[in-house]
């Protein structure tokens, strides 16, 4: 065999994290960063530390002076000057020139192209903070209120301003408060932001009255210095003549069947003094004039007070609170008295029983939630619908709040819905508050303590989806007819039950007959004990919910899914037409076909008599010629449609080398059964060959080519065609467009690889390959050309000329034998070459507009100056709006829509140059090696994916449109190469 | 041995060059229209009379369009390229070769695009469009073989529809477009974005209608990107219009209505977006309508009574919201 199963990483080091949070470790090829001192965010480090750097190999010392590795200051762009020496094992010293500043934050940064000796790089950017000898104590520099100010808002909140950020734990309710001159203290949430702590008192201050704010000296640093001395600053709030009055009461005037330990509530127009509502403001008597006697509790904002009796009230009995007038009457915060109030009057029932919760979906504990989730707990008797909002019921997801719709459903049901998908693998909880403040029953009833659901989301991000045959709406379907479902991954059978799928007639009888499972138990099939009665309808419906028919995962249908089918007269007794490929490669081309032991694909289509649809769940594959994946496993992970499945044949269940037939059967819904041809092939067994990378493929991608020799590098010309710039850079926004448009095409292009944005590798999946938007330091890499033209057409083309239909052009090197191509040349001409996609999509517009417009015209129309629009840097608001720090959330809205058509338009042109970017630089690592197996990926004669219909990075051709929306992949055998998960000998 | 020095040794064995094309730029139909010569001829002999250079003799066997003589030479520059695609080709092969004269001598044109194989459905389809009259002709002809066995005849055909002048298609050729774009959403094929865009062009009610539930309903997110895009160029008031029609009961397919809506221009899509907004719909979908109606001009303290307490005040959170991008940062 000439592919050979090969282990993802290479030699990488299996060195531990950087200890800065980058978690992405001994990748193939990769250095690793084991160790770092100081370490991220210590604080009291010395002016003379040395920064020492522990690396799991020797490193080469000159790559420590590439540009994106500095020492500076927080918030500074100038690196202060450091020199480096290697030391022992993979030890690197940083030893700053001169000493470094006190009382002041650093940060360090090492360039992802660090590299050892032999070329390995890091490969992720890693930086660390940290803060030099602090010994002096924070100082408070102002307060929002000027010393002895008076008529000062008895609402606000205040802002106590510092000379440095204060330690969060050192912010407590006694090292910061506010107090009256009688000492009293006023319950605030003080929260640190930045340099300064926001006070925000919980009730509304008393007015005309002298307040302080205090700072202890417990108050400190992050380094732990504490304030010299206790700041204290005085106030007096504005006067209040304000009466209160009662906004809300509950229950409700003359509510009847109460439950006897109901505590009601009055809800005021600001916040009350609490103290101030006793017995002689206050009358809670019974029908009989006896008094209740009662305490009073308070919310936060003491805006609602909750009478509670301190006895307990009679069964069927009328209760009345009256607040009374006069000297002694309840007031506000401010002495103001309650303003005439009526008086309240309810009668118990004998409810006492405080509400329980008896059912839930999902179940406490569950692990298989799916993230589109309808919460619902139901309850012994009905709940009052006043509680059921966002104050009794809270859901975290990862221990944060969760915007959710919270409703009550009939009577007794709560039901909480999120309003976005939640994501996968995460612990949710719902919790539903128990108490006076939390759910009750129509009764008064109260939940005795928090309910609280915890679950975990399943793994699985995607909803189930059925095909059901025959579909939905088909006609004259065979009385001989059976009934298939397939599903879209494996279920859970114990989820498939004549109660989650229901299978009827019209009227919703259920049909006798049979149930059976397969392929994974994705497929169920189910055979009617009698033929299908003529001219009738049928229903097959799938249930939803938790209750309903669920994937393995857990996740279950967000809807039912029903097929309402009608039978017409006849049965039906012909043969499906079952056609199978490998590889999608047609008969006259599949002679000697030599085949991996996995990774290849296997594509059946089927076609029946009119009417009549095939069984997809019925596919059979029958390979013979040794030990292979069954039929039943192939289907498994399969893609079915109506009428077409397509199996990769998976990793896990590969294929022993030798001569081998494949045969595919189908039946019909009527089980009439259809065979394609018989197709032989070969797979050939693994040996060891060489690697396409050996150390991580840097590709810098030049931008500084002039190769129309007009004096402006042929990217800066792009942007001005495009109208990302402007000659003479009227606005001074062409560096910032030219930055934004080169790190998007990048950012595309590493996303092809399965790398971030800014090149760093995700996961182990990463191909080990980096572009670039600069040359590295001593590292050998490949260079490619990216702007303008076609150098190999007409290079004085303008709007309106004709392209040459080449967007790009690359060496091709089988194996990636050169890791440092130059695809920069002119005669032939190299590189990519976006002004050829420009002149052919202002073709078409020209065609076509105005009576249509264009997808490129959809974006470009706005600013491409040949199209009529206003370039960026051409529009007054592009000062503004053209910048990194533009804000968006206090734009103008007009400022807002040239912002959205500017970055659209880039981000739709970074979407299609960044495919061909990928596609050019795939050329030159090996792809696309031509002919089968062993020493082809099933490359063209033109070195392309064979028949590219998906959206193929190497597919000899691409269309504008494409690119801007689809998910341009490498084809599983290209990525496999470039995994290094199949090697060419 | 060392890793350098290794790579070093073998730069000498680099192979030329290879591109990628702009398909629309090279399809048949506009190869047939560009070519000064359309020929199926057979390799009598391949040769490099220099090491830069690569030269194949040819005999002609039929030619198609312009005039060439029975034996006739092409030249490229050496080495493995797909935009000079004649490097696969070996003595004995035929080929359907579309060729342009510069100066004396002829080019491929297209690069590997122009260089197809001699299969009987190829060369008929290469001789149907050179024999169309008319652009309608050549229209009718192109409808009638978006599905067509042959991938690169049914590619080309829909590449080629979507960039024809004047684009005018009976109720059958429409009914084969729509049955092309369903199969090709179904499947996941890039040919989807061909065929919305001969649809976005033909984009009377009835394409819309034909459009809108393979849309809702698609199951891959990237192919449903292109069906909104297409429909978004779409007459607007029409999409928006006919929307409500085929809004059904599933999450996913009221989220994608609402995703069209509120990308629609917002005249013309409020009614439809409140149409939809007073339906049963899961809060996520009712947030996507708030911001588009919010996006709109419509205030927050009409559409209070209309949705949850909580889904408006998340709307309201999210709109003045920098939108962000797949590709571009403009923090950054």
């Amino acid at each position: 065999m000439l592919l050979i199963g090969a282990a993802a990483c290479g030699s990488g080091g299996g060195g531990g994290n950087s200890g800065s949070g980058n978690t992405i470790g001994a990748l193939s090829g990769a250095v690793n960063l084991i160790t770092h001192s100081p370490a991220h965010n210590a604080v009291q480090v010395q002016l003379n530390a040395i920064i020492c750097l522990e690396f799991d190999t020797d490193m080469a010392l000159g790559a420590f002076g590439d540009q994106d590795t500095w020492l500076r200051q927080a918030g500074s762009s100038t690196d202060v000057p450091v020199t480096f020496t290697r030391g022992s094992n993979g030890r690197i010293d940083c030893q700053p020139d001169s000493a470094l500043q006190a009382e002041t934050d650093y940060v360090f940064q090492l360039s992802a192209l660090t590299s050892d000796l032999s070329g390995r790089i890091l490969d992720v950017t890693t930086s660390f903070a940290f803060r030099t000898f602090d010994e002096t104590p924070p100082s408070i520099t102002g307060f929002s209120i000027a010393e002895g100010a008076t008529s000062v808002s008895r609402t606000g909140t205040f802002t106590l301003s510092f000379d440095e950020a204060i330690d969060s734990g050192s912010i407590t309710d006694s090292t910061i408060y506010l107090c009256d001159v009688f000492g009293g203290r006023y319950a605030c949430e003080s929260t640190p932001i930045g340099q300064t702590i926001l006070i925000d008192p919980f009730a509304d201050l008393p007015g005309d009255r002298q307040f302080s704010i205090v700072a202890t000296t417990a108050l400190g640093d992050r380094a732990g210095n504490q304030l010299e001395e206790q700041y204290q600053s005085s106030f007096r709030t504005r006067n209040d003549a304000q009466q209160p009055s009662v906004n809300d009461t509950w229950p409700l005037l003359n509510a009847t069947n109460m439950s006897p330990d109901l505590q009601p509530t009055f809800t005021f127009s600001e916040s009350m003094d609490p103290a101030t509502v006793e017995a002689v403001s206050l009358l809670f008597q019974d029908e009989y004039g006896s008094i209740i006697p009662f305490a009073i509790g308070a919310t936060l904002d003491q805006r609602t007070l909750r009478i509670k009796p301190l006895v307990s009230l009679q069964v069927n009995r009328r209760y009345t609170l009256e607040f009374m007038l006069g000297a002694a009457s309840a007031s506000d915060v401010s002495g103001n008295c309650l303003i005439a109030t009526q008086a309240l009057t309810f009668t118990t029932g004998t409810d006492d029983v405080a509400p329980s919760v008896v059912a839930s979906s999902p179940t406490t504990g569950e692990s298989r939630v799916p993230g589109v989730l309808i919460a619902e707990l139901t309850f012994d008797k009905d709940i009052d619908t006043l509680r059921v909002n966002e104050t009794t019921a809270e859901f975290l997801v990862a221990g944060k709040p969760w915007a959710t719709v919270i409703e009550l459903v009939g009577t007794d049901t709560v039901r909480v819905t999120p309003i976005l998908t939640l994501p996968v693998d995460t612990l949710c909880t719902l919790t539903l508050l128990g108490g006076q403040n939390g759910m009750r029953d129509l009764a008064g009833n109260v939940l005795a303590t928090d309910e609280t659901l915890s679950f975990t989301t399943s793994a699985d991000s995607e909803l189930p989806e059925a095909m059901i045959l025959p579909p939905n709406d088909a006609v004259t379907i065979a009385t001989s007819s059976h009934f298939s479902i397939v599903f879209d991954a494996p279920m859970d059978p114990a989820t498939l039950t004549p109660s989650t799928i229901l299978i009827t007639d019209d009227f919703g009888n259920p049909i006798s007959g049979t149930r059976t499972f397969s392929a994974n138990n994705r497929v169920v099939t189910f055979e009617p004990t009698t033929n299908l009665a003529p001219h009738s309808y049928y229903r097959v419906q799938i249930l939803s919910g938790n209750n309903g028919a669920r994937r393995l995962t857990g996740n279950w249908f967000d809807s039912d899914r029903l097929s309402r089918f009608r039978t017409g007269q006849a049965i039906d007794a012909t043969a499906p037409t079952v056609t199978a490929t490998v590889n999608g490669i047609p008969s006259d081309r599949r002679d000697g076909l030599v085949l991996p032991p996995c990774g290849f694909t296997i594509d059946v289509t089927t076609s029946d008599s009119f009417s009549q649809w095939v069984d997809m769940g019925s596919i059979d594959i029958e390979l013979t010629g040794g030990s292979g994946p069954t039929s039943e496993s192939l289907l498994a992970t399969a893609i079915i449609g109506y009428n077409t499945v397509q199996i990769q044949v998976s990793e896990d269940t590969p294929l022993s080398t030798g001569m081998w037939t494949m045969t595919v059967w189908a039946t019909d819904l009527s089980g009439n059964r259809g065979q394609s041809s018989v197709i032989p092939f070969e797979v050939d067994s693994p040996s060891t060959g060489s690697m396409p990378f050996e150390r991580t493929q840097l590709v810098w991608v030049r931008t500084d080519l002039d190769r129309d020799d007009n004096g402006t590098d042929d990217f800066t010309d792009d942007m001005v065609r495009l109208g990302f710039n402007t000659a003479g850079d009227p606005s001074g926004t062409n560096a910032y467009m030219q930055k934004l448009l080169l790190d998007g095409i990048l950012a595309k292009a590493n996303h092809i690889y399965h790398r971030g944005s800014r090149g760093e590798p995700l996961s182990s999946g990463a191909v080990q390959l980096r572009f670039l938007t600069r040359e590295p330091t001593l590292l050998p890499h490949m260079q490619i050309g990216l702007g303008g033209l076609d150098p190999e057409g007409d290079r004085t083309r303008v709007y309106g000329s004709e392209s040459t239909g080449v967007l790009g052009r690359a060496y091709y090197d089988y194996r990636n034998s050169n890791p440092t191509e130059r695809n920069t040349a002119t005669s032939p001409g190299l590189g990519v070459f976006p002004a050829e996609m420009w002149l052919y999509q202002t073709y078409l517009h020209k065609q076509a507009y105005p009576s249509f417009q264009t997808q490129f015209a959809s974006r470009f129309l706005a600013i491409c100056p040949d199209m009529g629009g206003s370039p960026a840097g051409t529009n007054p608001y592009d000062p503004a709006v053209l910048t990194a720090s533009f804000d968006y959330d206090s734009a103008t809205s007009a400022q807002r829509a040239r912002w959205n058509a500017i970055m659209s338009a880039a981000d739709e042109w970074t979407a299609v140059i960044g495919v061909i970017l990928a596609h050019e630089v795939g050329h030159s690592v090996g792809l696309v090696a031509p002919g089968a197996m062993p020493n082809g990926l099933f490359g063209d004669s033109s070195l392309h994916d064979t028949y590219a219909s998906a959206a193929e990075v190497m597919a000899a051709s691409v269309s504008y449109n494409a690119m801007t929306s689809l998910d341009y992949q490498f084809r599983d055998i290209d990525l496999a190469y470039l995994r290094m998960r199949i090697l060419l000998r | 041995m060392n890793y350098r020095t290794q790579k070093a040794t073998l730069l000498a064995l680099l192979l030329p060059t290879l591109a990628v094309a702009q398909d629309q730029a090279s399809t048949m139909t506009r190869l047939c229209q560009k070519a000064d010569v359309i020929v199926r001829a057979t390799v009598t002999s391949s040769v490099h009379p220099t090491a830069l250079l690569h030269q194949l003799t040819l005999q002609s066997n039929h030619v198609l369009k312009g005039q060439v003589g029975a034996s006739f030479t092409l030249t490229e520059p050496a080495g493995k390229c797909c935009g000079r695609s004649l490097f696969a080709l070996s003595v004995g092969e035929t080929r359907i070769l579309f060729l342009k004269r510069l100066g004396p001598t002829l080019h491929t044109l297209g690069g590997g695009r122009g260089v197809l194989a001699s299969t009987p459905n190829l060369l008929t389809h290469v001789q149907a469009l050179l024999a169309a009259p008319t652009t309608n002709a050549t229209a009718h002809l192109l409808a009638a073989c978006v599905n067509h066995a042959e991938p690169r005849i049914a590619d080309d055909a829909a590449l080629a529809l979507a960039t024809l002048p004047n684009l005018s298609l009976t109720p059958l050729e429409r009914s084969a477009i729509t049955s092309s774009l369903l199969q090709s959403v179904q499947r996941g094929w890039t040919r989807t974005a061909a065929l919305a865009d001969v649809a976005a062009r033909l984009g009377d009610a009835n394409m819309i209608d034909s459009i809108m539930p393979i849309y809702l309903e698609a199951t891959r997110e990237d192919q449903a990107l292109l069906l909104r895009k297409a429909l978004k160029r779409c007459p607007t008031q029409l999409v928006a219009e006919r929307m409500p029609a085929f809004v059904g009961s599933t999450r996913r397919s009221n989220l994608r209505a609402a995703a069209l809506m509120t990308e629609l221009p917002a005249a013309a899509a409020r009614a439809a977006m409140t149409n939809l907004l007073q339906r049963p719909n899961h809060p996520q979908v009712q947030m996507h309508l708030c911001e588009g109606l919010l996006a709109a001009g419509v205030s927050a303290a009409s559409l209070s009574p209309m949705v949850p307490h909580a889904v408006l005040q998340l709307a309201v959170a999210r709109q003045n919201r920098r939108p962000t991008f797949r590709n571009v940062q403009p923090l950054r």
